[in-house]
């Protein structure tokens, strides 16, 4: 008797599948790395006990790494916001941007103002930049149809040349070598925490999921957000709006971004330098998958990620594996695990052939 | 009776699963020459998936076929039309620019790289004469009416020169007419030496054209009959398990005021062309009125317009006197004007969230589903297993995800939705398609119990047994023309029939 398998899908997923998925993904992973550290010439078990410690071996390491993880909250929620609501938003990088900039304007120009002030200040200025990038695409879909996802990618290149102009002249001091702004007045810092650079912007994007979690799973906006994502035929013959439903969800989605900007500049760095965002909108999206586009997993998959960037450093520097190694490592991880993610909606039957 | 010829197919033990989902367990039947067979069960019971094993579009899991006398072993529909089996589909495999001969000889010309158009025509023209079909071979397929483009499907089958040919539901989209065309067609397909295998759930089609009858239930064979020597109540038994009653019981009610009023309405449809022109219908309380029409003859337009999702040109909509015309799909909903599409799977559900949820979409705003800026998911769940026991939806639980219930459970969480919050008037549009037998009796009873309650209902159908049973007064629809209303007894099939084909003074 011969055999041949099929591939069908499941129709639900248990929790155990999901963690046995993850743990199987991981020890993948770190095997097909094994190869490439031991190409580098590298010892692969100190490399990993190093990349280990380096993420969270410390108390030092672990802030650091949660540190590393704020900006992807942000941008990670943001890509909950709009994949849930089937509005493509691959602007996020832009408006984060536009949030470090409104930080950055705010900071020089009303420095004068108390700390107590300019801390809500800061955020809203954020969110409201942020929101207003998300604007331009939002209307354009919601009154003409405009794919969103050309005109948020487009936008993302002005706003980074817009800043760059802002650094190369106009916000640059002049007797400045590097790209950046002058470095901002002590009232416009956000509070740091523990005596480390963990600062006020981790514990807003903790409040920030929990309020995208109610919003989502609690409220009639969030439902119908829900609802014209998952169908828009139905929800629009059911009486939801779906034009202001696209447009609210893109600015919810910019203002998060915005919002996440403001925690670098005004949390970390206290100036606008170039390169605040190392790709944080694209990284968004593989967090929010990663989070299975669940606020909590949002964090979760943030603070994992934080750790590996962190752990990366501590790798590069213990044992002298390049760079760019340590960096195909990560992209390597984030592969098998959203493949991971999507294989345990599948499964193998042996079926009796019938020959 | 055909008890003389040989069989020329023998189905033996197929077992075809989907999944968990056993689609075929263990069914075997045979085919004679000769003959027109019909394969009878409900949405399900797994019909469509013995013939597309059949065709070679999936591969059984065992079983064995014997086809003319050898074994057969489709693995793609190529091998099936080569081995003499054709098949043609509820949905058509037709190109609409192309013309009927076009349709015909694709991918049928295997010698040289030049199609010889002109002795093809003649081969499908003598076709044409033999099975007595008016059809211009050079009419593009688009233009011609549905009736016409199933018999480009089946000329295609004959020009390939089939032995067996399946058809699956093929008068679901027909006039009564062109039903009695297609029924003509495959008797002379009988009488030249061919097979038909005939997919329905219709039983009056049954009885009127097989030879015999294999009915399955469920995925499983409950038996061949000859069709002279069963009732359609048997043939009900053994479909469904149970008897049923196919007339409602309607209680005698004299209509009241009119709920709702369509004065000469006018809207248009997508493509900017009209849909419906000047339709002009009321409807009163205690009424049920049945709107027949050939798909596609500005029904969904006129649904669209009624629930506010499409604008009107022109014309007036108007609920006990007030006007609603152009008032949006939220406005229409608290108004009081429940509606079951015609398409539940994308214009009433959302398919990946759980049943509780779907019970409340479009009523999520109001008390007391809603209350401050919360939902109350507590009073939710305890509306949606009310929802669950009263309208017998078979679910574990209001937490069940939507695309895991079958369809007629789907429609009940439609109904449980729609009807739960006393309509004012109910426009229902194919509310019982691809439902089986059972679910269809439970829809008319809602529907007739609503109607004695007092409201008004519109009830727009493609099937006449459902407007003829629960209708009180019969409308119908053609080209997005008011074709005339007669009262339910002076309406005869025949009369609609026309009506719906476009012959005006049809009727009664």
């Amino acid at each position: 008797m011969k055999y041949q398998f099929v591939v069908e899908r499941r129709q639900q997923v248990s929790l155990w599948l999901n963690l046995l998925a993850v743990a199987a993904a991981l020890i993948v992973g770190l095997l097909i790395s094994a190869v490439l550290i031991r190409g580098a010439g590298a010892n692969v078990l100190e490399s990993y006990k190093a990349l280990l410690e380096g993420a969270f071996g410390s108390k030092e390491a672990i802030l650091e790494s949660l540190v590393q993880a704020t900006p992807l909250i942000f941008t990670g929620l943001a890509m909950v916001v709009a994949f849930r609501s089937k509005v493509i938003n691959l602007g996020v990088e832009g408006q984060f941007l536009m949030g470090t900039m409104a930080a950055a304007w705010i900071s020089m120009n009303f420095s004068y103002l108390p700390n107590l002030v300019l801390i809500p200040l800061l955020a809203l200025g954020g969110m409201i930049a942020g929101a207003a990038l998300g604007f331009i695409p939002a209307i354009l879909k919601a009154r003409l149809e405009v794919n969103e996802v050309i005109s948020t990618v487009l936008l993302n290149y002005v706003v980074l040349y817009f800043l760059s102009y802002l650094l190369s002249g106009p916000w640059k001091p002049p007797y400045e070598w590097l790209m950046q702004t002058i470095r901002f007045e002590e009232s416009t810092y956000w509070p740091n925490f523990f005596e480390s650079r963990l600062h006020l912007g981790f514990f807003i994007g903790l409040v920030a999921a929990g309020f995208l979690l109610y919003l989502l799973q609690r409220t009639p906006f969030g439902f119908e957000l829900r609802s014209v994502g998952e169908n828009p035929v139905a929800a629009r013959y059911k009486g939801i709006k779906i034009e202001r439903i696209i447009i609210l969800a893109l600015l919810l989605s910019a203002a998060l971004a915005g919002l996440g900007g403001v925690g670098e500049v005004s949390g970390l760095h206290h100036r606008l330098i170039t390169g605040i965002s190392k790709g944080y909108g694209w990284t968004g999206i593989l967090i929010a998958l990663l989070g299975q586009l669940n606020p909590i997993g949002v964090v979760l998959a943030a603070i994992f990620f934080g750790g590996l960037i962190n752990g990366s450093v501590a790798m590069k520097i213990h044992t002298g594996v390049p760079i760019a190694v340590v960096e195909s490592i990560q992209g390597i991880l984030m592969f098998v695990l959203l493949s991971a993610q999507t294989m345990v909606h599948f499964k193998l039957r042996r079926i009796e052939d019938a020959e | 009776m055909q008890q003389k010829s040989q069989p020329i197919l023998q189905i033996e033990n197929q077992t075809k699963r989907f999944g968990n989902v056993l689609a075929n367990e263990n069914i075997s039947m045979q085919v004679c020459g000769g003959e027109i067979h019909c394969l009878l069960g409900e949405n399900g019971a797994g019909k469509s998936t013995l013939a597309e094993c059949l065709y070679g579009f999936y591969r059984p899991d065992s079983g064995k076929y014997t086809f003319k006398g050898k074994e057969f072993k489709p693995r793609s529909p190529r091998d099936a039309i080569d081995a003499g089996i054709g098949m043609v589909h509820q949905h058509f495999v037709l190109s609409p620019p192309m013309t009927v001969i076009e349709n015909i000889v694709v991918g049928t010309e295997s010698d040289g790289i030049w199609l010889d158009l002109k002795s093809a025509s003649e081969k499908v023209a003598a076709l044409c004469s033999d099975y007595d079909l008016d059809l211009e071979l050079d009419t593009i397929v688009g233009q011609l009416p549905v009736g016409r483009q199933q018999w480009v499907e089946i000329l295609k089958a004959l020009y390939v020169g089939v032995d067996l040919l399946i058809l699956d539901e093929p008068t679901a989209s027909l006039t009564p007419q062109e039903v009695e065309k297609l029924f003509e067609i495959l008797q002379k397909m009988k009488t030249k030496g061919l097979s038909v295998i005939l997919i329905t759930h219709k039983l009056h089609e049954v009885m009127e054209i097989s030879d015999r009858v294999t009915v399955l239930r469920k995925a499983r064979l409950v038996g061949t009959v000859n069709t002279i020597d069963v009732t359609r109540e048997t043939l009900v038994n053994m479909m469904v398990g149970r008897t049923v009653s196919f007339q409602v019981a309607k209680k005698i009610k004299t209509p009241g005021r009119a709920i709702l009023e369509l004065r000469d309405l006018h809207v248009l449809k997508d493509n900017g062309l009209d849909g419906v022109k000047d339709f002009s219908l009321s409807i009163c309380e205690n009424e049920i009125v049945g709107l027949a029409g050939v798909a596609g003859n500005g029904q969904s337009e006129l649904f669209d317009a009624i629930v506010g999702v499409r604008q009107l040109q022109n014309g007036q909509i108007l609920l006990s006197g007030e006007d609603i015309s152009n008032d949006s799909p939220d406005m229409v909903i608290k108004k009081g004007i429940a509606s079951i599409p015609p398409d539940r799977m994308t214009q009433g559900l959302l398919m990946g969230f759980p049943i509780k949820e779907n019970l409340i979409l479009g009523r999520h705003r109001v008390a007391p589903f809603k209350k401050g800026i919360e939902l109350k998911y507590r009073v939710i769940e305890q509306f949606a297993e009310q929802a669950i026991e009263h309208y017998e939806v078979v679910a574990t639980s209001g937490e069940q995800i939507a695309k895991t219930l079958s369809g007629g459970n789907l429609q009940k969480v439609i109904l449980a939705r729609e009807l739960s919050h006393d309509p004012r008037f109910v426009v229902a549009s194919s509310p019982t398609r691809g439902l089986d037998v059972g679910a269809m009796e439970y829809v008319h009873k809602r529907l007739v119990e609503l109607r004695d309650s007092g409201i008004g209902i519109l009830l727009i159908s493609e099937d006449l047994d459902e407007v003829f049973n629960v209708s009180d007064r019969i409308a119908v629809i053609y080209n997005g023309e008011a074709m005339g209303i007669l009262n339910r007894e002076e309406a005869t099939r025949e009369g609609v029939g026309l009506l719906m084909a476009g012959f005006r003074g049809g009727g009664g």
